[in-house]
C-alpha cells in the first residue's frame, strides 16, 4: 500500500529526516512513534503531499506521491496534529465544506455525512458549531472529515494528543473500525501505550531515522526476552520450584502472588510454558505478557528520551 | 467524481460567504458603512444650502463628485482589510494545510478568497446605490458617468484585493499583510502622486518631462475616479493635460482600469504559485 525509500528531509543545514525506508500493507495499522521532534510530522507531511522530500521515494499504491500528489490526495486522508477550526461554521456545513473541496458530488452527501458523523459518534452534533465542541469531539470531527472522500491511506498525527482517557478510548475503538473497513492507517504517537494496543505494526523514529520497525510481535522479540506474569493460587515458592525445572527459560523470578518468567522465542514457546505449568502442577490463575518490553526497546532506541 | 455544478462552485467562496453574512456583524457593516456615507452626503447638501427637490444640475455634479471620492476611500480602506488576512488567516487558523491537502488547487484557493472578499465589497457598493439615486434627482449626473464610475471601482477592488491577497500569501500574520496591504494602497494613492510632482520639479520644464511619467498617472486610483466621475473632478485631467499628448488624456479611466486587471491577475497568479510553492518546499 505505502512504500518509501530513502526518505530525507533537509531545512537548510538541519536535517529532520534522515533515511526512514518504510513498507506498509493495505490494511495494516501503522504506528510511528518517536520522541518529540524525532521527524514524524515531518515524514508524515511528505507523505501527505505537504512537504517535497529533499530525496527519496514514497509510492502509495501505483502511485509516485511525490510526482503525481493530485492523484495521491484523493486517495488519502490527512489529519495534522492540531485542529483549525473556522469561526461560526456547524458540524454538517464543516463537511459540506470538505466534500465540496474533495469533490464529493452532492448527490447522497448528506446521507454519507450522516453515516461519517456516526461512525465517530457525532449524530447528535450535527447542528453543533465546531467551535463549541470538546476537544475529544473536535479530534473525532477532524477524523471524520478526512473520511469523507473515502480515502484508502489514513495519515493520523497524534489523533489522541491532548485527550482525556475517555477520549482516548472512544479514539481507538472508531480506528479499530476503521481498521476493519479496510481502510490502511498510518499513525503516530509520542505515547507508548497508544500504539501499543491498537497497531499490527510498529516503527520507531529516532533522530530523523527509522531504527526499528515490523509487526508489534516482532519488535518487542527484537528487546530480547518475553516476559510473563503468572499468578498462582498455591504457594508462590512452591511454583517457583516447579517452573525452574521446566526447559527453555531465561528466568523465574518469584513474586507476591505467583512468578515472573523471562523465556525467548515466538507465541509457541508462550504456550508450552502455559502447557508446561499446568503439567507440571502448578495452579495457574492468571497467565499474562507483560506489554512493558516495548517501552525498553522505545528507551534503548531513544536513548531514554520515552514518555 | 462531482458533476459540473460542483466543478464550477468555489467551496472557498461558498464558504466564505456563508460565514461572512451569518449572525449581525454583516449587516451592521453594511448599516455602518451606508451610515456613514449617506451622513456625509446630507451633511454636504447642509453645506451647500440645497433643499431635496429641485433641478440643480451643478450641485448634483458637485454632490456625485464628492460621493464618489468617500466611496473610494471607503472602499480603499475596506478592499485591503477583507483580503489582507485572507491567507495568513488560514495559516493563523492552521487550516490551511487541509485546504491544501484536499483536490482545490492553489489558483481555486485564491480565487475563492478574493472574489468572497470582492463579493462583500460589492455588497456595500450596491447597498449605497440608493444615495446615487437621490442625486439624479437634482440631475448633472449622467448614467454614463455612473457606470464609469462603478467601472473605476470594480477594477479598484479587484487590483487591491488581489495586492491583499499577494500579501496574505507572502507574510505569515494577517496583521503585517494587512499593513503591507494598506501600504501599497497608500503608494497608489499618495505615492505615485508624489512621484509625478517630484518628478515634475526635478525636469523644471513640462516638455521635458519622460513618457514613463504616465505611468504612475495610470496606476492612480484617485486620478482614474476624477476622469471617470467627470463633472468638477474632471478638473483633475487639466493637471495631466500637459503630460499626455497622443489623446491617453480621453480614456484615462479605462487605461486605468486595463492596467488594473492586468496587475490584479499578475498578483493572484504570483499569490497562487506562493500557495503552490508551500507544498513544494
Amino acid at each position: 500500500m505505502l512504500k518509501i525509500e530513502g526518505l530525507q528531509k533537509q531545512y537548510g543545514t538541519f536535517q529532520a529526516v534522515k533515511g526512514i525506508d518504510l513498507h506498509i500493507e493495505a490494511g495494516a495499522i501503522f504506528g510511528l512513534i518517536g520522541p518529540n521532534g524525532a521527524g514524524k510530522t515531518t515524514t508524515m507531511k511528505m507523505i501527505a503531499t505537504l512537504l517535497r522530500p529533499t530525496a527519496g521515494k514514497i509510492v502509495m499504491g501505483e502511485i509516485d506521491v511525490t510526482r503525481r500528489p493530485e492523484e495521491a490526495r484523493r486517495r488519502m486522508g490527512y489529519m495534522p496534529d492540531f485542529f483549525g477550526v473556522y469561526d461560526d461554521l456547524k458540524v454538517s456545513e464543516y463537511m459540506e465544506f470538505y466534500g465540496d473541496c474533495h469533490r464529493v458530488p452532492r448527490a447522497g452527501r448528506e446521507r454519507l455525512i450522516g453515516d461519517l458523523l456516526e461512525l465517530v459518534n457525532l449524530s447528535h452534533k450535527k447542528d453543533a458549531y465546531v467551535d463549541g465542541l470538546s476537544r475529544g469531539m473536535k479530534q473525532r470531527l477532524c477524523l471524520a472529515r478526512c473520511l469523507i472522500h473515502d480515502p484508502e491511506l489514513l495519515i493520523l498525527d497524534e489523533p489522541a494528543s491532548g485527550l482525556d482517557p475517555r477520549a482516548r478510548v472512544e479514539m481507538r475503538e472508531i480506528l479499530q473500525e476503521l481498521r476493519r473497513m479496510g481502510k490502511t492507517i498510518l499513525i503516530s504517537s509520542h505515547i507508548l501505550a497508544e500504539l501499543a494496543e491498537i497497531c499490527t505494526d510498529i516503527g520507531i523514529v529516532a533522530d530523523g531515522r527509522l531504527s526499528v520497525s515490523g509487526p508489534v510481535g516482532q519488535v518487542l522479540r527484537r528487546a530480547g526476552a518475553r516476559l510473563i506474569e503468572v499468578r498462582v493460587a498455591g504457594d508462590p515458592a512452591e511454583a517457583a520450584i516447579r517452573a525452574g525445572q521446566l526447559p527453555g527459560l531465561s528466568s523465574v523470578q518469584q513474586t507476591e502472588h505467583g512468578l515472573r518468567i523471562e523465556l525467548d522465542g515466538e507465541d509457541e514457546a508462550v504456550a508450552q510454558l502455559l502447557a508446561g505449568l499446568v503439567g507440571a502442577g502448578v495452579p495457574v490463575i492468571h497467565f499474562a505478557e507483560l506489554q512493558s518490553k516495548l517501552e525498553e526497546v522505545f528507551m534503548a532506541v531513544t536513548g531514554g528520551e520515552a514518555k | 467524481m462531482g458533476g459540473l455544478r460542483e466543478r464550477l462552485l468555489n467551496p472557498v467562496l461558498l464558504r466564505e460567504g456563508r460565514v461572512r453574512m451569518r449572525g449581525w456583524r454583516a449587516p451592521a457593516l453594511i448599516a455602518v458603512y451606508v451610515g456613514v456615507i449617506g451622513l456625509l452626503l446630507l451633511g454636504m447638501m447642509a453645506t451647500m444650502n440645497i433643499g431635496t427637490s429641485g433641478f440643480a444640475p451643478e450641485m448634483g455634479a458637485i454632490l456625485f463628485a464628492f460621493l464618489a471620492v468617500v466611496q473610494m476611500v471607503l472602499l480603499l480602506v475596506a478592499a485591503p482589510g477583507l483580503t489582507g488576512a485572507a491567507l495568513a488567516g488560514e495559516r493563523e487558523r492552521q487550516t490551511l494545510d487541509l485546504l491544501l491537502v484536499t483536490r482545490l488547487s492553489a489558483f481555486e484557493v485564491v480565487f475563492g478568497k478574493l472574489m468572497a472578499a470582492l463579493g462583500f465589497a460589492g455588497l456595500l457598493l450596491v447597498a449605497t446605490l440608493p444615495l446615487y439615486g437621490v442625486l439624479f434627482l437634482f440631475g448633472g449626473v449622467s448614467l454614463m458617468a455612473l457606470g464609469r464610475t462603478i467601472l473605476v471601482y470594480l477594477a479598484t477592488l479587484y487590483f487591491v484585493g488581489a495586492i491583499g491577497i499577494l500579501w496574505s500569501t507572502v507574510l505569515k500574520r494577517s496583521v503585517a499583510a494587512i499593513v503591507a496591504a494598506y501600504g501599497t494602497v497608500l503608494f497608489l494613492t499618495a505615492g505615485t502622486l508624489f512621484l509625478i510632482v517630484i518628478t515634475f520639479v526635478l525636469y523644471n520644464q513640462p516638455e521635458n518631462v519622460p513618457a514613463w511619467i504616465a505611468l504612475p498617472i495610470w496606476l492612480n486610483p484617485g486620478v482614474a475616479l476624477a476622469i471617470a466621475t467627470g463633472g468638477p473632478l474632471s478638473e483633475v485631467r487639466s493637471i495631466f493635460d500637459r503630460v499626455f499628448s497622443v489623446g491617453f488624456g480621453q480614456a484615462i479611466w479605462w487605461v486605468y482600469g486595463l492596467w488594473a486587471l492586468g496587475l490584479g491577475s499578475l498578483a493572484l497568479w504570483a499569490a497562487a504559485r506562493r500557495v503552490h510553492r508551500l507544498t513544494q518546499e
